[in-house]
């Protein structure tokens, strides 16, 4: 970014954040607070280990300050200032979720991503709310301004809890840890993982059955002990077995004798049944609610990397959000940017913007996102831009 | 007829909150404990309670005898101001487990014990929190549970869970109480003991640590990197190769070396075999990890070792363990006896 960028960036940051209020987290005086602030050099610095005692001391120092990212301790200390961990004195953390692009889906584009992730965010509350019995009413959502969702959770009884604990939580809505002799025996009812891992199952020795024969007999007997008639007799009641995966109230004991082929299919096939385990999880980044002592963005600010705004939701309001509409804070009017890339496509406001190497006249709000992307660079203003 | 519990209860049950009371009643207190000559008796009674939980060999049967309802009760309390003293975790998880079992023990007792009384049982398993035909628990309450048991059936991801509810067996429940009965015995651990007093006590604490010592060499022996675990030799064979390995790897290959016996300058060395060795930082972080800020770190478990994805190259002795620490134990015990056996 160039100093007239920089300086246009952060003039705009500056105009939000005069007119614009944040979700403050509750007991802010335990909080520890960090900030990275808009410099000219490429190396990111954080300004960390700070305390507010109040809303309007935060308020104050952000209006003044104008970060490019703030953030603040999912963590409560007793002297959340202090400058090591240790000497903080933690007392204890909210229960953060933080569903990034990274871990659900690569290689698409940005709104693609997005709203691939915000079904990722939803299936996630689903299973938090329908299954493991917290209240959506306390589930706090924000979009990231980046390329996610976060959910903070701060049920008084999870407060004091350690990573282990955590990591039961995160492991669940991930299903890692899935012990199959356990899925297949009878349980209760149709729902929750043993009916996701049968389902998985059923589908991937479906799949092995929808093989050519010779292909199907040849994966089968490449596992140890599985001979031609064993394989055989398998692929013959695949359909049945298939039935008798899905439902789970029926009990299939793994160990016993005659489940050996099921047995090595599991173990032959942990791979592709991993991944149809992944595509019924929630595929939420595990050390992130496992450590307790992570600093999150704060809702409300701005994301100095795009320019949206992090935008504080419930669970009602996720549905008809949009990020690519209701994270953008800056207008239409026009801007000239000069744009690095040969040519790029640029979904906002509800447009597709088209855009070429050189000057484009846009507005305001995607000047603002292609700049703290480092796409482009502010043009024209005072300056000549050549063209 | 209501059942009430007698002062003999108290030994066998010293977290109640009457028995704390009966002691208190009769005027102990912690400095009449440490001055007296029969306080004296009571302190080592605390330190064999610690240096018995320190023994993996740990089993509860009949020839458990309980002396008088004070001692048993004081020694417990000086047991837990002696372990915040001391501020090991592995000692002090071990302490707290000894407590739970030995409880667990004496519930059993209720029941088969032609003294023993199964009113009883119901009453202490209610204070702890637990019904003897407890269902189904809510998820929080099961996940603070589940946290500290090992066997993958307890993980919350194989349960049946419905509403927020996770069914627990009738089989279960044994168990549960035992773990629950532990974490409630941590967190009312005293917060903090005056520096004054603990250098007081300073000489029951070092016969603790000389047998936790012991104790370590005892169950790990001489350190034989042929045995470790795949996925610390692996994050070894990383440094070695001058690969970036992420914090988690530092700590576990960091926390596993001290907890076998290693000494901070062996571990040092052990970094020293990276390209890219920064021997001040090093340093700086294996005394962090291995109890020079105050806080001795354990290493992490299988499950959070397949969490940080370090979890590579699993072999044989690895569907037996969940802990890189067992794997090791086991595995040096069973080799080590086999090249003992002569041909």
């Amino acid at each position: 970014m160039n100093a007239a960028t920089l300086a246009y960036i952060k003039q705009r940051f500056s105009s939000y954040y005069r007119t614009s209020s944040r979700r403050i987290p509750p007991a802010l005086a335990q909080r520890e607070w960090g900030f990275i602030f808009f410099e000219p050099s490429a190396e990111v610095h954080m300004r960390r280990h700070m305390s507010f005692s109040s809303r309007q001391e935060l308020t104050d120092y952000i209006r003044s300050m104008v970060p490019a990212h703030a953030y603040y301790s999912t963590a409560y200390y007793a002297y959340p200032a202090a400058p090591t961990m240790n000497d903080k004195k933690w007392t204890g953390a909210d229960l953060i979720f933080d569903l990034d692009a990274d871990h659900v889906v690569r290689g698409v584009p940005y709104d693609v991503m997005l709203a691939r992730v915000k079904e990722e965010t939803q299936k996630l509350v689903g299973m938090l709310s329908g299954e493991l019995g917290f209240s959506e009413k306390t589930m706090e959502l924000a979009f990231s301004g980046g390329r996610g969702y976060h959910i903070h959770i701060r049920d008084l009884e999870i407060r004091d809890w350690g990573s282990h604990e955590r990591r039961e939580l995160v492991d669940y809505v991930c299903g890692i840890g899935l012990d199959p002799a356990i899925m297949l025996r009878a349980h209760l009812r149709d729902r929750g993982w043993p009916a996701r891992y049968r389902e998985a199952l059923a589908e991937e020795v479906t799949a092995i059955g929808s093989m050519n024969r010779g292909e199907a007999m040849a994966e089968l007997t490449g596992n140890r002990g599985i001979g031609e008639k064993t394989a055989a007799a398998f692929l013959d009641r695949l359909p049945e077995l298939a039935a008798e995966l899905r439902d789970a109230s029926r009990e299939i004991v793994l160990n016993s004798p005659k489940n050996r082929i099921l047995q090595a299919v599991i173990a032959g096939r942990e791979e592709q049944i991993r991944e149809r385990v992944r595509a019924r999880a929630a595929l939420t980044d595990e050390p992130v609610t496992t450590d307790i002592k992570r600093l999150i963005r704060l809702p409300g600010s701005l994301h100095g990397g795009s320019g949206f705004r992090a935008t504080p939701l419930s669970v009602a309001e996720l549905g008809d959000f949009d990020p690519l509409v209701d994270a953008v804070v800056f207008g239409e009017e026009s801007m000239k940017i000069e744009l690095g890339a040969a040519r790029m496509t640029v979904p906002l406001l509800g447009n597709r913007y088209e855009l070429c190497r050189g000057v484009n006249a846009v507005p305001e709000a995607l000047a603002v996102f292609l700049c703290c992307r480092n796409f482009a660079e502010i043009a024209g203003g005072g300056m000549r831009t050549g063209a | 007829m209501a059942v009430r519990l007698e002062p003999e209860d108290f030994a066998k049950y010293p977290f109640l909150e009457e028995a704390q009371d009966f002691v208190r009643a009769r005027g102990y207190t912690l400095e009449k404990i440490l001055t007296s000559s029969s306080g004296k008796i009571i302190a080592t009674k605390a330190v064999d309670r610690i240096i018995a939980a320190l023994s993996s060999k740990l089993r509860f049967d009949d020839t458990i005898k309980l002396e008088s309802v004070e001692k048993e009760i004081l020694s417990y309390s000086i047991a837990r101001i002696l372990i915040v003293c001391i501020n090991n975790r592995t000692i002090t998880e071990k302490l707290m487990h000894y407590e739970s079992d030995r409880v667990r023990y004496f519930l059993h007792r209720e029941l088969t014990d032609e003294r023993g009384d199964p009113e009883k049982k119901r009453i202490i398993m209610e204070k702890i929190g637990i019904a003897p035909d407890q269902e189904a628990l809510p998820v929080n309450a099961y996940v603070e549970l589940a946290a500290g048991l090992r066997d993958d059936a307890w993980r919350l991801v194989n349960r049946d869970i419905r509403n927020g509810m996770v069914r627990i067996h009738p089989e279960e429940i044994e168990s549960i109480v035992r773990e629950k009965l532990r974490i409630i015995l941590q967190k009312k651990l005293p917060r903090e003991v005056p520096e004054e007093l603990c250098s007081r006590v300073q000489p029951l604490i070092d016969r603790i640590t000389k047998a936790n010592q012991e104790h370590i060499l005892e169950s790990y022996g001489d350190i034989e990197e042929g045995y470790f675990p795949p996925c610390i030799t692996a994050l070894i064979a990383a440094v070695a190769s001058g690969a970036n390995i992420p914090h988690t790897g530092r700590f576990a290959i960091t926390a596993f070396l001290h907890t076998i016996g290693m000494h901070p300058a062996q571990i040092v060395e052990v970094f020293s075999r990276a390209p890219d060795f920064d021997l001040s930082r090093t340093v700086y972080q294996v005394e962090h990890i291995s109890g020079r800020s105050g806080t001795e770190y354990t290493p992490p478990s299988c499950a959070t070792m397949r969490t940080y994805g370090l979890c590579v190259n699993r072999d044989g002795w690895c569907e037996h363990v969940h802990h890189p620490l067992s794997y090791y134990r086991d595995r040096k015990k069973k080799e080590q006896k086999k090249s003992e056996t002569p041909a």
